[in-house]
């Protein structure tokens, strides 16, 4: 497939932030079956722990094929993953979008993120925040576009997290 | 002057052994202060305390950054190519001297005046030193403070802030064959920490990790969820855990192994399962060629088949150190109620590259801040954290197992303290030693 020029990108960019809002609310939400359908068979989902690392040759947090996505999401819609019994309640803003010409006329898009994450046990109360950087890779399919790749880049990535249970 | 009360604390009184009740711990052991405080001070500064690996650190003027209980240190590998723990504080007004994680620099600058140390403590450089006239501290006595007591074992670096007190190789007991047999398993016979590190923190008490890793009981009940995954996929790391079912209550082992140090031992249902070596961290066509590898090393097929079949124990040494599977990974206390675990992917050195990307994989599928496994145990300290809040009934008894554990020779040939794997002899080793520790005797 042909590569789309620039001015082609800009025409598309309100589809394509919907996209990344649409992602948001799949996330914030836990609908695991939507947030799935959101990615192409070549889904690589990727979490690094430090910026600049070869996930080959480095520990990630999260480094996931397709199948490995839906693993991960199979344990998920369980009620017995713990750290997420109950689940979060998440609000996310995605902003600072830029949207770029990718490979085989799909697009590149850079992204910002903050979450703010509210977290109840038993009669505790827990409030957190998460925020980082993200980088899709979509591909057209007919008239949807899904991810062929994500990678998110937390800003506290190569420190010491809390326990992450709901989706990035 | 003023003297600050020191509450007495009494640990024969926290933790009990009689023959009405058994074993019980208090659980104010997990929320009081002043044992905190005394657990720094007897256990992270008196004892030896795992550090960090020399891979870490492989060439002269490499160094890492770590906390000695709560105590800022450098691990640092000198320009002398000695392996040094430095405290990360400056002898003028105590700043911290070293800001980044990890590099490599012959010197360590104090920002704050000037004073710069080499990276073998010493104070190489102290700005306007004229101005001390006849103060001018004496030579050598403005160094960087040093570990007294530094050791290692096969490549696990420990270190002692105490000068004096119980030496190295008994420190570390039996706890040296279980390393040695994780090591053995790399056809160079050395591993690796080489691939990075990720960190999850928890609020709750260090102690819950350090009792947790040889709590076989858990994992049915708190990774149920992780254990139906890694069954039904694959590219997560199939056979770890699939149908085992009854031969695992049969033939896997809990061994105290005294001095703190425990190990849930897999060597008797690795061998019952024959040659499918599923303990090596990868897949079994995988380690199979690691297997040729050994075999070749030890001249003896047989010895690689058992240093494979010991693939899957998990082994804690005390108090802050745990290596299970495809990576090693140490306790930090934080404070009263919050501790970081890191992980460190223990890679095989001389392992093809694709082994090493699959125990990265594997580990990466179970551990971190978002593995299948680590999130849930640390959602269960949590839980069991707010749990010690209620004091109307303060005891935890930890009598499984007891009345079937039995001394057994472990496949080294030693006489150990066992019981079957879902017992409760690992942490009542864990807590005899640290009574022992803690009353300072
Ligand atoms: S505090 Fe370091 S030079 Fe003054
Ligand atoms: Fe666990």
């Amino acid at each position: 497939m042909n590569n789309i020029s620039n001015a082609e990108v800009n025409g598309l960019r309100p589809e394509i932030e919907n996209f990344l809002y649409r992602e948001a609310r799949m996330m914030d939400k836990h609908q695991f079956d939507d947030w799935e359908a959101m990615w192409s068979d070549k889904g690589v989902y990727w979490v690094p722990c430090a910026h600049d690392s070869d996930p080959m040759t480095e520990v990630s947090i999260i480094y996931a094929n397709r199948a490995g996505i839906a693993t991960r999401l199979g344990r998920m819609r369980s009620k017995a993953m713990y750290v997420q019994d109950p689940r979060s309640i998440c609000s996310r803003i995605v902003g600072n979008i830029e949207v770029y010409p990718g490979e085989d006329g799909g697009v590149t898009t850079y992204s910002t993120f903050n979450i703010t994450e509210f977290k109840r046990r038993g009669h505790l109360t827990h409030q957190t925040t998460w925020s980082g950087h993200s980088e899709h890779k979509l591909s057209r399919h007919g008239d949807q576009w899904l991810m062929d790749y994500k990678k998110v880049t937390l800003l506290n990535s190569d420190g010491e997290i809390p326990a992450l249970g709901f989706l990035v | 002057m003023l003297t600050p009360t020191q509450p007495y604390v009494d640990y024969d009184d926290l933790i009990q052994e009689d023959p009405e009740f058994g074993f019980r711990i208090n659980h104010h052991l997990y929320k009081d202060d002043e044992i905190f405080q005394q657990e720094m001070e007897r256990i992270f500064y008196k004892g030896w305390v795992y550090i960090g690996h020399e891979t870490e650190i492989p060439n002269p003027n490499d160094y890492v950054v770590r906390v000695m209980g709560q105590r800022p240190v450098i691990l640092s590998r000198g320009q002398d190519g000695k392996v040094r723990v430095l405290e990360n504080k400056c002898r003028h007004r105590g700043n911290t001297v070293c800001q980044e994680q990890r590099g490599n620099s012959k010197f360590f600058r104090c920002a704050y005046h000037g004073w710069v140390f080499s990276n073998t403590g010493e104070l190489a450089e102290m700005t306007h030193p004229s101005n001390y006239g006849e103060r001018m501290p004496a030579e050598g006595t403005m160094n960087l403070l040093e570990a007294p007591r530094i050791d290692s074992h096969r490549g696990f670096i420990f270190a002692s802030l105490a000068a004096e007190g119980q030496p190295f190789k008994e420190y570390l007991g039996r706890a040296a064959d279980y390393i040695d047999r994780y090591c053995d398993l790399a056809p160079d016979g050395e591993i690796s920490l080489s691939a990075g590190r990720h960190g999850i923190s928890y609020r709750g008490n260090w102690k819950m990790q350090l009792e947790n890793l040889t709590d076989a009981y858990h994992a049915e009940y708190t990774h149920a969820t992780a254990l139906a995954a890694f069954a039904a996929n694959s590219s997560a790391g199939k056979g770890k855990f699939t149908d085992r079912g009854d031969l695992e209550d049969q033939l896997s082992t809990q061994r105290d192994l005294g001095g703190g140090h425990a190990v849930l031992d897999g060597f008797a249902l690795n061998r019952a399962q024959g040659d499918k070596l599923r303990f090596t961290g990868s897949t079994g066509t995988l380690s199979e060629e690691i297997v040729g590898k050994i075999a070749e090393r030890e001249g003896s097929r047989e010895k690689a088949v058992w240093l494979t079949h010991g693939g899957g124990s998990h082994i804690t040494v005390f108090p802050n150190l745990m290596i299970l599977w495809d990576a090693v990974r140490t306790i930090q206390p934080v404070s009263l109620h919050e501790a970081v675990i890191y992980y460190h992917p223990a890679q095989l050195k001389g392992a093809s590259q694709e082994i090493n990307t699959a125990r990265i994989m594997s580990h990466q599928a179970g551990f971190g801040p978002a593995g299948f496994l680590a999130p849930d145990d640390m959602e269960m300290f949590e839980r069991t954290q707010a749990g010690t809040v209620s004091d109307t009934d303060p005891w935890i008894y930890l009598n499984r197992g007891l009345s079937s554990q039995r001394i057994e020779k472990d496949d080294f040939g030693v006489d150990a303290l066992t019981s079957q794997n879902l017992g409760e002899t690992t942490q009542r080793g864990i807590w005899r030693h640290y009574k022992h520790v803690m009353s300072g005797e």
